[in-house]
């Protein structure tokens, strides 16, 4: 029951609704149910809109994810998607525009031909979510959302030396249910006319589930449908860690199981101001990229005493790389893969117009500086180009319309992801280090971070063998590639 | 005992699923066998998103009716039967697409599926056809989706296939025709709304395909530029496009390319 000055306020409140309910039924307005609304609007509780102030976060949350990439925007979508879960999700990113995040700067190729087991059934379950897009993150009321996926397929040639490579890849690519298929130098011959297949005795090439994508279209629907089931974003950027070891035993390192030291909060710093705000959290997760090791060191993890294997940074760096986009007017058609040619270049066709994306992994000696993303045009002239026209020789004449760079997440160890939990803090995660395949697995790693903080565990793929143990071990785990 | 009560089980789920009981549908659609073979296969659809924001009949209704649309859809996508498939693969997926209102055709000569256009009667494949192959699959107008399309692509041999009208054929269908590369030479896709111009672009893998309808595609833009790369790209084969354009200065614009660039056409347009 109401008391009595509250209904006097509701009944103030009410009349001033009719009056101007009462003016939309007399000029015949057309949306007759907004009156009603604006009233039981006005009959409910709600924090006036002064008082609610959204750009903040708020002083406690279930999960922080730092970083709102293509990695850390699935997570959080994964983590709403299970509604029954009930989990508070924040998501703090610095550069509200994406301007220098390895997202939306990719190619945004997906492949499955990789020699790790996990990783092919990574970038498989990823594929099928890709198709099933419009059943997972449609937002309603919106139009749904549209990933321009090419199913064209990535072509990998191999030297007579490599040739052993691919064929033991082609294997494993198999038994893990990925429809890859092998050529030989004659089959690529009809097949690819315009190729010149001199030195090339064998090509791998991917016949479904391969090709690329618009990774930016991917992020924005990650995004808006994580927002749309209450997940929040905040144009922040995270400046320290409060760390808790009331509970924190002696333990022997080599086991790597936690010791009870644990995250309390984050210290989040807004954007162009002096606050900084405290959220307690029970889950952090580390996704921000190239920047992943600097935040590392943040909480310890590399200026740490060995005993708590606090010794070893994530070994997680930027990487400049450059792609260029070229005209070649008699290049190859419609059935122009994502070559990779043994050199290390890699070309695909864009659009229908006779357009190519082109770009090439430098050698460890001439990398870059990562200081700003100029692009360097001589790169093509000396490593792509001549390449490029040996393989393809209609590429001879060919016009560079324009180039952008972008950075990788580089895994120094191993050039493969960091998934899992640190071993000195139970409940920090990190989703990082993807040097170069990141987007092809950011819908099954969202997937595999969320079940281990809502069941403990992986369950759908069992990636314990990227964990960050093999950091701290120094025991690489390496892709055996044909370039 | 066990498994009376499995296949109760599985008896209501089915005729709970024909009576439009809407939750408890999409929960039974992944029976426990198929459950196993694809783990990531239908459990995916994330369904238990209710709007709560339902604030007048009309919305109620209007809720209604998309569920109801979404049960068609998805019961004419359930996976096998393993009763069908007892008799072999080809008749298995023969009577899936005979279900889905479709009609296949058997290399011993007769059509299996509904006889008349219209018609409630079916003819569905029993023994006298075990042994043979499915030739032709008339699946213009029916509710398959990439799910059940899967299923379909199990068949080899499969040369004639008609896709005109589906309105949930869409580009990952159209990369799923990949498994029949080695058999099929005549392929219509007509009129499929969700069809795009990447997914025609994939068709160049069909190495064998010799005729291919495809007028009409609201969602492919160039469709005439890629019909001429798409006979490049494949030996034999030719295209027939029927374009709603009319022939106006605007519409070659809209088009992106001129008639003198491409020099011959060797599409047939109408």
């Amino acid at each position: 029951m109401l008391k009595l000055g509250r209904c006097v306020h509701l009944l103030a409140r009410c009349t001033n609704q009719t009056s101007s309910f009462a003016r939309t039924l007399a000029s015949g307005g057309t949306d007759i149910t907004k009156p009603f609304r604006q009233i039981r609007d006005g009959l409910s509780w709600t924090i006036p809109k002064d008082l609610q102030n959204s750009d903040r976060p708020p002083g406690e949350v279930d999960v922080l994810i730092i970083g709102g990439g293509a990695m850390g925007s699935s997570i959080a979508y994964f983590l709403k998607a299970a509604r029954k879960a009930g989990v508070s999700v924040a998501v703090v990113e610095r550069d509200s525009g994406y301007s220098m995040s390895s997202t939306v700067l990719s190619v945004g190729s997906i492949r499955q031909q990789f020699s790790t087991p996990e990783n092919i059934y990574m970038s498989m379950y990823s594929a099928q979510f890709i198709k099933n897009v419009q059943e997972h993150l449609q937002v309603e009321g919106s139009d749904p959302p549209d990933l321009q996926f090419n199913d064209q397929g990535y072509l990998f040639l191999a030297t007579k030396d490599k040739e052993h490579i691919l064929h033991e890849n082609h294997i494993i690519q198999k038994n893990c249910g990925a429809k890859v298929e092998l050529m030989t130098q004659n089959q690529l011959k009809k097949r690819f006319p315009w190729m010149n297949t001199d030195n090339v005795t064998l090509g791998s090439y991917g016949l479904e589930n391969e090709g690329w994508l618009d990774p930016w279209s991917l992020l924005k629907s990650f995004k808006e449908k994580a927002i749309d089931l209450g997940a929040k974003y905040y144009n922040a950027e995270v400046t320290g860690f409060n760390v808790v070891d009331d509970d924190a035993k002696p333990i022997d390192p080599t086991q790597f199981a936690p010791n009870g030291r644990r995250l309390n909060s984050v210290m989040v710093s807004m954007i162009n101001s002096p606050e900084v705000v405290e959220v307690k959290s029970s889950y952090v997760v580390l996704t921000a990229g190239a920047w992943s090791g600097q935040l590392g060191k943040l909480l310890g993890i590399g200026t740490g005493p060995k005993e708590e294997n606090l010794h070893m940074p994530i070994p997680v760096e930027p990487r400049k790389r450059y792609v260029y986009f070229f005209h070649c007017p008699e290049g190859p058609g419609l059935e122009c893969p994502l070559l990779i040619d043994p050199s290390g270049s890699y070309v695909r066709r864009e659009g229908f117009g006779g357009n190519y994306l082109c770009g090439k992994s430098p050698n460890e000696c001439d990398e870059p500086s990562c200081e700003d993303l100029n692009v360097n045009y001589d790169f093509f002239d000396t490593e792509i180009w001549p390449n490029l026209a040996h393989r393809i020789p209609v590429m001879e004449k060919l016009k560079v319309k324009s180039a952008w760079a972008g950075y990788y997440d580089y895994n120094c160890l191993d050039q493969n992801a960091i998934i899992g939990s640190h071993p000195a803090y139970g409940n920090f995660l990190m989703a990082t280090g993807f040097s170069g395949h990141g987007i092809q697995q950011s819908p099954a790693v969202g997937k595999l971070v969320s079940e281990k903080i809502l069941a403990g565990e992986f369950q759908t793929i069992d990636v314990s063998k990227f964990g960050f143990e093999r950091c701290i071990t120094e025991t690489p785990v390496l892709e055996r590639c044909v370039i | 005992m066990n498994l009376m009560m499995q296949q109760g089980r599985l008896f209501v789920q089915r005729t709970l699923c024909k009576t439009c009981a809407m939750q408890m549908a999409r929960r039974c659609l992944v029976t426990p066998q198929t459950a196993k073979v694809l783990p990531w296969r239908l459990n995916n659809i994330q369904r238990g998103y209710h709007n709560i924001r339902l604030e007048t009949i009309s919305e109620v209704w209007q809720q209604f009716k998309k569920e109801f649309k979404y049960l068609k859809r998805a019961s004419a996508n359930r996976p096998l039967d393993p009763k069908d498939l007892n008799l072999g693969l080809e008749i298995g997926t023969a009577v899936f697409l005979i279900k889905a209102n479709a009609r296949v055709h058997f290399s011993n000569g007769r059509w299996y599926g509904r006889q008349q256009k219209g018609e409630r009667k079916v003819r569905l494949p029993a023994e006298e056809a075990v042994g043979y192959t499915v030739n032709a699959i008339d699946a213009s107008g029916t509710l398959i989706d990439q799910n059940g399309f899967r299923d379909v692509m199990k068949l080899t041999g499969v040369k004639y296939l008609n896709i005109e009208g589906c309105p949930h054929i869409d580009d990952t269908c159209l990369a799923h025709l990949v498994h029949i590369r080695d058999s099929l030479t005549h392929l219509n896709i007509n009129k499929c709304p969700s069809v795009t111009e990447n997914g025609v672009a994939t068709l160049h893998k069909l190495r064998k395909l010799e005729r291919l309808n495809m007028s009409d595609l609201p969602k492919v833009r160039y469709s005439k530029l890629i019909a001429s790369m798409l006979e490049d790209a494949v030996p034999r084969l030719r295209v027939n496009i029927i374009s709603n354009l009319v022939d106006t200065e605007e519409n070659r614009a809209k088009e992106n390319f001129t008639e003198e660039d491409l020099g011959q056409t060797r599409t047939e347009s109408v």
